[in-house]
C-alpha cells in the first residue's frame, strides 16, 4: 500500500518547514525508523525518520521548493514492486484528510 | 523473580517503546494536538516498579507519563486515543497526554504541573492508611521535580505520618534544557531521603532488575506500615524534551553513550544469557508490540472527536 509522507509538524509553533536534504533517492528501499530526510523548522534543523518500510517511490518536494506548510505531501513510500499513480495517491490522501 | 516475570518485564518495556515511537509518528502527522513528551529510554523504570503493584495500588505521573499508564495496565488503545484527543480515549478525549486518568486501575493522573503529582500521591497514601488498607501509592517524577518544594514537603509529611508511598525520581539528567548538575545540590537525589529520615536508594534506572529489587523492598516497607521510601532511578532522556526539540544543549557524545546502554537491549541480552529467551523469541515479542501499537494508532485516528454537546460531561463544573 502506498503511504503519503507529509511535511511533519515538529513543535507546537511550527507551521511550515524547508527540506534540507533527502537521505534517500527515489527507488531506494527504506526501513521504518531510518532517517529519511532533514528539515529546517522555525527553531532547528532536524532529522526525520521514515514512518513506513517500503520503497521511496516518489519525492514530491526538494530544497528548491523552499517553505512547505506542515502536512503537505512531500513523498510517497510504496510497497516493493508496487506501481503507483502519484496523482491518484495524493488525491486520495487529500480527500481522506479533508484537506 | 521467576521466568514468567522476566519475560513480562520485557513485554511491558517493548509495549511502551513501540507505543511511544508510534506516538512520535502521530505527532509528526498532526494527530496529537498537544505537546508530546515521550518516554523512550526510561521504560525499565515504569516496568520494574509497576510489575509489582496490585490493581488497587495507585500512581501519579507527569507530563512524560504514557509509559506509567501502560505499565499499570491501561490498554494501549485507550492511551493513544486519549493522547490524540479522541472520544475512545481513557478520558473521552478531553484530557490528553497531561491528564491521563483511569482510577479503576489506579492511574490517578499524568499531571503536567512539575512536582504536583508528589503531594497528590502522598494524600492518596494518607487516605489508604486512614482506611486501614495495605494499599500503596507511587509517585513518579523527574529530577527537575525533586528541586520543587512540593517534593520536600511531601517527603517530610510522609515520613512523619509513616505513609504507604513510594517516591520514584526518574533522573533522566535534564529538566527541559537544564542539566541536573546545574540545578541540584546533591550528587545523588536518593541521598535527600536522609533529610526526612526515610530510606533512599539510587539505582541504575536502565536495569529493570535493579529497579525491581528496589521496589520490592520499598513495597514491603509500605505494606507493613513502615512508611515511605525514595528511589532514584538514574536514566537518560534520549529524545528531546518534547517532540521537535533538537536538544542542542546536550554534551557531545552523551546521547551515543546513552543509546549504548538501552534498557531493552540490556534486558534482552540478560534473558538470552540466562537461557530464558532466544533471539527469535525477542523478535516475535517486538513484532507483536509493534503491531499492537500500529493497530492502536489506527484505532485512535479512526475514532471520532468528542461532540461539542458532550463538552460538559467528565469535565469540572465551576
Ligand atoms: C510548576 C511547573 N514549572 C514549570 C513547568 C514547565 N516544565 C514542563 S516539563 C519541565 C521540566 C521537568 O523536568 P523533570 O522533572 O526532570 O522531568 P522530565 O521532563 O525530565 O521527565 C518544565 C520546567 C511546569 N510544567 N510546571
Ligand atoms: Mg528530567
Amino acid at each position: 500500500m502506498a503511504h503519503v509522507i507529509v511535511m511533519p509538524r515538529l513543535g507546537q509553533t511550527m507551521e511550515a518547514g524547508e527540506i534540507v536534504e533527502w537521505m534517500k533517492n527515489e527507488g531506494d528501499a527504506v526501513q521504518k525508523g531510518e532517517i529519511l530526510m532533514s528539515i529546517q523548522t522555525d527553531k532547528a534543523t532536524l532529522e526525520v525518520e521514515a514512518d513506513y518500510s517500503g520503497v521511496l517511490a516518489k519525492i514530491l518536494a526538494t530544497p528548491e521548493n523552499g517553505e512547505i506548510p506542515c502536512f503537505e505531501p512531500i513523498a510517497i513510500i510504496a510497497a516493493p514492486g508496487e506501481s503507483i499513480d502519484v496523482e491518484q495517491v495524493v488525491k486520495e490522501f487529500r480527500s481522506k484528510e479533508g484537506a | 523473580m521467576d521466568n514468567a516475570m522476566k519475560v513480562r518485564l520485557l513485554e511491558t518495556m517493548l509495549n511502551i517503546r513501540k507505543a511511544e515511537l508510534q506516538l512520535a509518528i502521530l505527532y509528526k502527522n498532526g494527530k496529537v494536538p498537544c505537546a508530546a513528551h515521550l518516554y523512550e529510554g526510561q521504560e525499565a523504570i515504569a516496568a520494574g516498579v509497576c510489575a509489582q503493584l496490585r490493581v488497587d495500588d495507585c500512581l501519579t505521573s507527569t507530563h512524560r507519563g504514557h509509559g506509567h499508564c501502560i505499565a499499570k495496565g491501561m490498554p494501549m488503545k485507550e492511551m493513544i486515543a486519549e493522547v490524540c484527543a479522541r472520544k475512545t480515549g481513557c478520558c473521552g478525549g478531553k484530557g490528553g497526554t497531561m491528564h491521563l486518568f483511569k482510577p479503576d486501575i489506579g492511574v490517578m493522573g499524568t499531571i503536567g504541573i512539575v512536582g504536583a503529582g508528589i503531594p497528590v500521591a502522598t494524600g492518596i497514601a494518607l487516605a489508604m492508611k486512614m482506611q486501614k488498607t495495605d494499599r500503596v501509592a507511587v509517585s513518579f517524577f523527574g529530577d527537575g521535580a525533586a528541586n520543587n518544594g512540593a517534593f520536600h514537603e511531601s517527603l517530610n509529611l510522609a515520613s512523619v505520618w509513616k505513609l504507604p508511598v513510594i517516591f520514584v525520581c526518574e533522573n533522566n539528567r535534564y529538566a527541559t534544557s537544564v542539566a541536573v548538575w546545574r540545578s541540584t545540590s546533591v550528587e545523588k537525589i536518593g541521598d535527600r531521603a536522609a533529610s526526612y529520615s526515610i530510606p533512599g536508594v539510587t539505582v541504575d534506572g536502565n536495569c529493570v532488575d535493579e529497579v525491581y529489587a528496589a521496589t520490592e523492598a520499598a513495597l514491603s516497607r509500605a505494606r507493613t506500615g513502615q512508611g515511605p521510601t525514595l528511589i532514584e532511578a538514574v536514566t537518560y532522556r534520549v529524545r528531546g524534551h518534547y517532540e521537535g526539540d533538537d536538544a542542542a544543549y546536550r554534551k557531545q557524545g552523551e546521547l551515543t553513550e546513552a543509546r549504548e546502554h538501552d534498557p531493552i537491549e540490556y534486558w534482552k541480552q540478560k534473558l538470552i544469557e540466562d537461557g530464558v529467551l532466544r533471539e527469535e523469541d525477542f523478535a516475535a515479542l517486538a513484532a507483536k508490540a509493534e503491531a499492537e501499537a500500529e493497530e492502536a494508532a489506527a484505532f485512535a485516528v479512526d475514532s471520532p472527536f468528542p461532540a461539542p454537546e458532550e463538552a460538559l460531561i467528565l469535565t469540572a463544573q465551576i
